[in-house]
């Protein structure tokens, strides 16, 4: 059985025109924001949760962790409903939203893990083993005794991830966790990620935006658009899906100002063009010949388009 | 158990947070204190020129005033975070409680410490004594439990108004100038209601009990009032309070836990 | 000249616009301090059995109460919170650079503000009470003006006290246990809270050395039977006030300056 099993869920959120009392009667629009989802995750996995803003990734995530109850559609993790038995739930599990911290403002770190010890009602050697741990791979020791208001962000970041699994949960789940870092840090936070899930058997399922936190984690991902699953499965998968596509940049000599046919979303600066064609519709010499035509071609690079612009030119499908 | 000491270590790092700013801290701590005797001095004034209001002499209204302090700060030590509510949904650290163990009202309770509370409480506690010795009360140990359970239900009171209105942060963006409204009733209670306008009596008795809170009270051990019919008011609109307000909080997390924010 | 320092006083007018909701609810805050501190000297007068206290009557204690409610309401507002959100902020830096005497910027920003709550939360309450109590009619004409005038200097007095605590306050790195301090200095001695010849005699004649009493006790005084001589003499001395405080703000406003400079904002 699967650990985490997420059977036909959706939510619509109602939206009221405006807050002020005296316009109720205004009717609701109402979103879909997570529509008809179904997937397991089992023990163990990296999952990585994509789409773009407002496609409805906090929204599982809060359905999943209890916050929110979904408006149809069952949820079990580890063979507990969340919404319904949130605290027993609670405790198997740590949540890091990105963009908010759990740990006390004005205090240094090791108070908020101090309190957050006795809230999870964590002992003193899974207490120790666990900070041992984490001191190993971040060096914590130099940022227990700061202050939070007075960390980096990516301190910070590092340290909402350790508070999240002081007591040892067996799912963690990390809303946009590397959102705002700078490389080096994200780096570290993916590792560490990595790590857990390897070492601990932590079963991790992360949203983000950044694609190269999934080509760095996850095996597996889920695809999400508008509330609605995309696509589910290993990233090769989607690579594969759209494999016959390529990226095309050329230089030019003179501004590029050609139409040119079946291709799509020509993005132009002056000189400068990229685009990309599906290999079932055009050629690449069919291409160089059409702009040749009536330009000079300075440079020209062919390239099998990378996970992000597999999905920016994936996303842009979706639109039309 | 499990409660009380987490309620203990809250207490502790909240402490030490407040503590950050020293200097501010022990002039905010003495000020309140100060302002405190202010409200004595106040009624010092007024009874230079009279022995009497409305049959109150000034150590039976000191008696008043030093219940209600001692309930206000009590209300603010222990709930006095239930207010801000508020700000927690807007910064949604409101979600961060709820993927934790513990009642989200708990964690509620002890965000911060209101230290303000602590203090007041030190000064009302030596002006409701020295009222009850000037008065001349005699505390039997009947009339001392009856003290405690009123203060009780005192601080259940302050509880409930002031969660009532915070649960509305569930549907209202902010609820802070709301809580002042209430609350700005609770200064009326500092006082024999009776000099007031018999419609404001009223509101204070049934609409926004405040009055059940420090003057029921005092009516009983001041002015030896019935007790039956006291108590059976201060029981029954405390506990009629206290379940509306405790419904409507589970009816509000209900409604959050559908819709978010 | 004064084109650029009216421009901030509509925007501090313009922004608290936006927060209607409140001043209701602050409007009926007021409301309820005039009518709990009107009713508890009704209560006095009538059971002292006296018409007279101290040389006044029930009216003019009520028109004091109230009227003196009137100015509070208007006059605290928290510049001093403003301040250290500013410096906490670092919006400071912005505002130093514009070409504009800092303390007085602040001042204005708050003047606007100030006029609104006047507007919207302390008018509406003053009618109303208006309407329960009754109150003493000003003399003629020009002791309205005067108190006016004298309600403005009052607000410079206020303001440069308060934006000094301000500057304490970025000392202390907070500012809520002085500015806390600070309204009850003034709650206590200005006649905000009790008018100040209410006080027994003995301890009047300590509070009248302190100089608090200038942004309530003193338009007051003048509002309710002052002689032009007397008159002019008060507005002198509100007049020596504001002068020395907006020098204290000057002062203190340069040593946040140079810290500024300093530390970089
Ligand atoms: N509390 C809410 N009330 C109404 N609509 C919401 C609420 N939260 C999110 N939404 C809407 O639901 C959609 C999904 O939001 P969200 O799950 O936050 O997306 P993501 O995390 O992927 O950016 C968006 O269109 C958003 O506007
Ligand atoms: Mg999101």
């Amino acid at each position: 059985m699967s650990l985490i099993e997420v059977k036909n869920i959706t939510k619509v959120y109602k939206i009221k025109p405006s807050k002020n009392i005296f316009s109720l009667n205004k009717s609701a629009t109402k979103v879909n924001a997570v529509d008809d989802i179904s997937f397991k995750i089992n023990r163990g996995e990296i999952i990585g949760y994509i789409g773009k803003n407002g496609a409805g990734k906090s929204t599982t995530i809060k359905i999943l962790s209890g916050i929110l109850l979904p408006t149809s559609g069952v949820v079990t993790v580890d063979g507990i409903v969340p919404y319904k038995n949130r605290i027993k739930n609670a405790r198997k599990i740590g949540v890091v939203f990105g963009q908010r911290s759990q740990l006390y403002w004005d205090l240094p770190v090791i108070d908020s893990f101090c309190f957050l010890r006795k809230l999870y009602q964590v002992d003193h050697d899974t207490y120790q083993q666990n900070m041992n741990y984490f001191d190993e791979f971040f060096s914590l020791q130099d940022l227990l005794d700061r202050p939070v208001r007075k960390l980096s962000l990516g301190q910070r970041m590092k340290c909402d991830l350790c508070a999240a699994l002081l007591h040892s949960p067996e799912i963690l789940y990390l809303d946009e966790p590397t959102i705002g870092l700078d490389i080096l840090t994200k780096n570290n936070v993916r590792e560490f990620i990595k790590k857990i899930n390897q070492e601990k058997k932590i079963t991790v399922m992360l949203t983000t935006h950044d694609i190269e936190d999934i080509e760095h984690l996850s095996s597996r991902i889920i695809l999400i658009d508008q509330g609605k699953k995309m696509y589910d499965g290993p990233i090769t998968g989607i690579q594969k899906h759209l494999t016959r596509k390529r990226l095309i940049k050329v230089v030019t000599e003179k501004p590029f100002t050609q139409v040119l046919e079946n291709i799509e979303q020509p993005n132009i600066k002056e000189c400068h063009a990229n685009f990309v064609i599906d290999l079932d519709q055009n050629s690449i010499p069919n291409v160089i010949n059409a702009i040749s035509g009536s330009n000079v071609i300075k440079d020209i690079t062919v390239q099998e388009p990378n996970l992000e612009q597999i999905l920016f030119h994936y996303y842009q499908q979706i639109e039309k | 158990m499990y409660y009380i000491s987490l309620y203990y270590t809250a207490f502790k790092y909240n402490l030490k947070s407040l503590y950050e700013y020293r200097f501010d801290f022990w002039v905010g701590i003495i000020t309140l204190m100060i302002m405190q005797g202010i409200g004595l001095m106040f009624l010092w004034v007024i009874y230079q020129y009279t022995t009497a209001l409305s049959g109150w002499s000034l150590n039976e209204v000191v008696f008043i005033y030093g219940f209600q302090q001692v309930v206000h700060s009590l209300y603010i030590t222990f709930f006095g975070n239930v207010t801000g509510l508020e700000q927690l949904i807007k910064h949604g650290t409101f979600d961060c409680y709820l993927v934790r163990p513990a009642f989200p009202l708990f964690q509620l309770m002890i965000t911060k410490l209101n230290i303000t509370g602590f203090a007041g409480l030190i000064v009302s506690i030596i002006l409701l004594v020295y009222s009850v010795y000037r008065i001349g009360l005699q505390l039997n140990l009947a009339k001392f439990v009856a003290l405690m359970v009123f203060l009780t239900t005192g601080v259940l009171i302050y509880f409930s108004l002031s969660l009532i209105v915070s649960t509305c942060a569930f549907w209202l963006t902010r609820t802070m100038r709301l809580q002042q409204l209430i609350f700005d009733f609770s200064e009326f209670t500092r006082y024999p209601i009776d000099i007031f306008h018999s419609g404001l009596q009223l509101v204070l008795t049934v609409v926004i009990p405040f009055a059940l809170a420090s003057y029921y009270p005092a009516l009983f051990f001041v002015k030896e009032a019935a007790f039956l019919e006291i108590s059976l008011k201060i029981l029954g609109g405390t506990l009629l309070f206290y379940v509306i307000s405790y419904r409507f909080w589970r009816f509000g997390l209900k409604y959050y836990h559908s819709t978010g924010t | 000249m004064f084109g650029k320092y009216f421009s901030v006083l509509e925007i501090g007018y313009r922004q608290s616009v936006a927060y209607k909701g409140d001043f209701i609810i602050g409007s009926i805050s007021t409301l309820f301090r005039m009518m709990i501190l009107a009713y508890i000297w009704t209560a006095v007068y009538q059971n002292a059995n006296t018409t007279v206290i101290n040389g006044r009557g029930l009216i003019e204690t009520i028109t004091y109460i109230i009227l003196a409610q009137l100015i509070w309401s208007v006059l605290n507002t928290n510049l001093e919170v403003l301040l250290g959100f500013k410096i906490k902020k670092g919006e400071i830096t912005r505002d130093l650079i514009k070409p504009i005497n800092f303390p007085l910027l602040i001042f204005l920003d708050n003047l606007g503000f100030s006029l609104f709550i006047l507007l919207v939360q302390t008018m509406p309450a003053f009618v109303i009470a208006c309407f329960m109590f009754d109150i003493q009619t000003p003399a003629s004409i020009l002791h309205i003006l005067f108190t006016l005038l004298s309600i403005i200097l009052a607000f410079f007095i206020y303001a440069s006290f308060s934006f000094t605590i301000g500057i304490i306050g970025f000392w202390a790195q907070n500012v809520w246990g002085i500015s806390l301090l600070k309204k009850l200095i003034f709650n206590t001695f200005s006649g905000s809270l009790v008018p100040l010849f209410l006080y027994p005699p003995m301890i009047q004649k300590w509070i009248y050395l302190l100089p608090f009493k200038e942004i309530i006790n003193t338009p007051l005084v003048i509002y309710l039977d002052a002689d032009l001589q007397m008159i002019l003499s008060l507005l002198g001395r509100q007049l020596f006030w504001a002068v020395t405080f907006f020098i204290l703000s000057q002062i203190s406003w340069m040593y946040l300056k140079r810290k500024i400079e300093i530390l970089g904002g």
